[in-house]
């Protein structure tokens, strides 16, 4: 679960208006956190796929080291709100399709085999219509062990921020703690 | 539209939305729920939670905190025993868990053993109680008299000075701390103060469980009877409520799966299974949970330890933090000990300074200077008393005493001698004059100073013969008048008549020197080579 600071993106504004230049300090010490966390996840990326099938081709799922390395970035702009309402000060984030497959593939759908129907007689998005009944478990054996951290199961920025023991973590909500602090006393004077 | 790729959101913040859409649905829900009485009894539940949660955080949080602590000085394992240790305190002395935990801390911190801690922890039981000073203010003045710092141990009027507090060992001061206090805490336990203290902490405890309004309820029925057995059946509701709670909840979700559409459609299928199987699942997480939550473990849950059993590497461990413990003690014993000792030479040497020093100093000083007989006696005796020298300083002592007598008796008899006449009082002045003038009088306008007659020069005197200079040459004082000056017309350093010298040296040996000197001139070449050229050669050869 993530942090949560009140009114974190009222005090970056009043920062934004009131004094930039502080803002702009602040978020590089936010920066700064989240940079070592990216570049250890891209460096989990496999060079070349790791399944045959799975090789580069002109499908938006297929495995492009170069475009998921890409793909493996950070935010520190304010997100949309998610379904339950929370917006993020911070995010790293694995954006590329085939970097998400990568990332969080852990349970292998429900094969239901390649006859079970197709198109608007398909039953769900959720199910293996493969020949191969065992395939979502190959694939799976087949990209290698992700690690459980406190944000789930995860090969990329998962395992790094895992392995980073919430360093970053605190950094950032120190960072957004002091932007608070510093817009408050904006306010008060 | 959802966001793409997998997230890690680090830091985030409500901004309602989602809250409303949980308003609108909660406030349908109470629409429906109004009508069937259900909210009344739901808000009692949820009010009662809420409480329950709160005391359970802030315990919790404590708890975590002390843990912590333990963890960080290398007794992680004792966990389970201190908070097991500070639960019965808490029931025992009515002092909460909350004061207990930070002042265990600190004297873990202090001590780095949990024996001595638990026992100063209840000794400021005792000593808190006896003497009316804050808890919190006793364990920190215990911390400090263990590392040695005794000042604030002067407000527990021991008798002691500030001296004799820095000089005793942390042990001699325990000791006379618990023959002071000494049953502090069950004394105050037998007052109504202390039974209502007690009770008051048992009901906080038991808030941190089960919520203040059940508790509530429970004081009033049990208020009456004995603090202790109060506090036992306390305890064992609260048990029993934690598993109805749990068996209530699980019921619900039973409720909840056997009233849904999928439930009703298979009540209607005779091959369906489905609520069976949804009783089985509900009540195997049910076992699953009871399980895991009475389960023997290490740790504790909030601040209750639940079953907790040492391992013999727990108790080689102890016993390996309690030796280091008491080495810790001792070489503070030892370092108090060296101190104080230091601090005492040190007291010897300052005062032997101060004494010495001065003193002896300002003795020898006057003893040098010109004094009386008397003073030099009595700086004799201060410099023998001084320097411890009794023998000696009884008998100048005596001297002293016959040197003031026989100045007292010398001071009477200069006051009983009578005054001496004036040995020139029958002297006379004779009269002087001044040619024939008496002295003091007006000189008359008339008055001649008298005249005296100049000596004549003696014949008979001596008389300068001046010196024979018949052999000298007639030139030889040229330049010198008769009297020995210079003679007239002569004007030093000017015109002065010229002398001729005339010196005579064989040829021969003028001759031989100017030879020596050229073959000397003719030489060349480094210090160790030396050659010639030829024998009169104006330039020499240095070889390379």
């Amino acid at each position: 679960m993530p942090t949560e600071i009140t009114g974190a993106i009222k005090a970056r504004k009043v920062l934004k208006e009131f004094n930039p230049d502080l803002l702009k300090e602040i978020q590089k010490e936010m920066r700064d956190a989240l940079k070592p966390i990216v570049a250890q996840a891209k460096g989990f990326v496999p060079a070349s796929s790791p399944l045959r099938g799975w090789q580069k081709s002109d499908r938006f799922w297929s495995f492009d080291s170069a475009e998921m390395r890409r793909g493996i970035t950070y935010s520190i702009a304010p997100s949309r709100a998610n379904e339950q309402g929370f917006k993020s000060m911070a995010q790293l984030i694995n954006r590329s399709p085939m970097g998400a497959i990568w990332e969080a593939a852990r349970k292998p759908q429900e094969w239901v085999g390649p006859k079970t129907g197709s198109g608007k007689t398909r039953l769900s998005k959720n199910q293996s219509r493969s020949n191969n009944p065992d395939a979502g478990q190959q694939f799976i054996a087949g990209i290698g062990v992700g690690v459980q951290s406190s944000q789930g199961y995860g090969r990329g920025i998962r395992k790094a921020w895992a392995k980073d023991e919430g360093k970053a973590n605190a950094a950032i909500i120190k960072s957004v703690e002091k932007l608070v602090r510093l817009a408050e006393s904006k306010i008060n004077g | 539209m959802a966001e793409k790729g997998v997230r890690i959101r680090i830091v985030s913040e409500s901004v309602g939305k989602g809250f409303k859409d949980a308003n609108k649905s909660l406030s349908l829900l109470k629409k429906t729920l109004g009508g069937l009485g259900i909210i009344a009894v739901t808000k009692q539940v949820v009010d009662l939670g809420v409480a329950a949660a709160k005391a359970f955080a802030a315990d919790e949080k404590a708890a975590n905190r002390l843990a912590m602590s333990v963890k960080n000085l290398g007794l992680g394992f004792e966990t389970p025993r201190i908070e097991r240790y500070i639960s019965e305190l808490s029931a025992m002395s009515g002092v909460t868990d909350d004061e207990l935990r930070p002042a265990m801390q600190k004297l873990l911190q202090t001590t780095g053993s949990v024996t001595k801690s638990q026992e100063l922890l209840t000794q400021a039981l005792d000593i808190s109680r006896g003497s009316g000073v804050e808890y919190e203010t006793v364990v920190n003045d215990l911390s400090m008299a263990y590392t040695g710092q005794t000042k604030g141990l002067s407000k527990y009027y021991l008798g002691l000075t500030k001296a004799e507090l820095k000089t005793m060992s942390f042990t001699d001061i325990q000791e006379k701390l618990t023959n002071q206090f000494k049953g502090g805490n069950a004394a105050y336990l037998d007052t109504y103060a202390g039974k209502f203290e007690l009770i008051s902490t048992a009901a906080g405890e038991a808030q941190e469980k089960i919520g203040g309004a059940l508790v509530e309820s429970l004081m009033a029925a049990f208020a009456a009877g004995d603090p202790q057995e109060f506090v036992a059946k306390i305890e064992g509701l609260a048990t029993k409520i934690a598993d109805m709670v749990a068996t209530a909840v699980f019921g619900f979700k039973k409720l909840y799966y056997l009233t849904s559409d999928q439930a009703i459609l298979a009540s209607l299928n005779p091959f369906d299974d489905y609520e069976k199987d949804v009783v089985k699942i509900i009540d195997i997480q049910e076992k699953m949970f009871m399980a895991s939550f009475k389960t023997i473990k290490m740790g504790y849950l909030g601040s209750m330890p639940v079953g907790i059993y040492d391992s013999p590497a727990d108790i080689a461990a102890r016993k390996a933090a309690e030796a280091a413990a008491a080495k810790r003690a001792k070489e503070l014993a030892k370092l108090t000990a060296k101190s104080t000792a230091e601090a005492k030479k040190k007291a010897a040497l300052d005062k032997a300074a101060k004494t010495l020093n001065l003193e002896a100093i300002g003795i020898e000083a006057a003893l040098k200077g010109k004094i009386s007989e008397t003073d030099r006696i009595s700086l004799n005796l201060q410099k023998a008393i001084l320097e411890g020298n009794g023998t000696l300083a009884e008998k100048l002592a005596k001297d002293l005493e016959t040197a003031i007598k026989n100045n007292a008796l010398l001071q009477a008899a200069l006051l009983a001698t009578p005054e001496a006449p004036n040995p020139f009082r029958n002297w006379k002045v004779p009269p002087l004059d001044y040619g024939g003038n008496k002295l003091g009088t007006p000189l008359p306008p008339s008055f001649t100073p008298p005249s005296y007659p100049t000596p004549s020069p003696n014949p008979q005197g001596p008389r300068y013969t001046p010196p024979d200079m018949s052999n000298v040459p007639s030139d030889s004082f040229l330049q010198y008048g008769p009297s020995g000056g210079l003679r007239a017309g002569v004007i030093a350093g000017v015109n002065p008549p010229a002398i001729n010298i005339k010196v005579e040296v064989a040829g021969e040996a003028v001759a031989a020197v100017i030879t020596q000197q050229q073959t000397n001139d003719s030489l060349s070449g480094s210090f160790n080579t030396v050659n010639r050229t030829n024998r009169f050669a104006a330039a020499g050869f240095i070889p390379a």
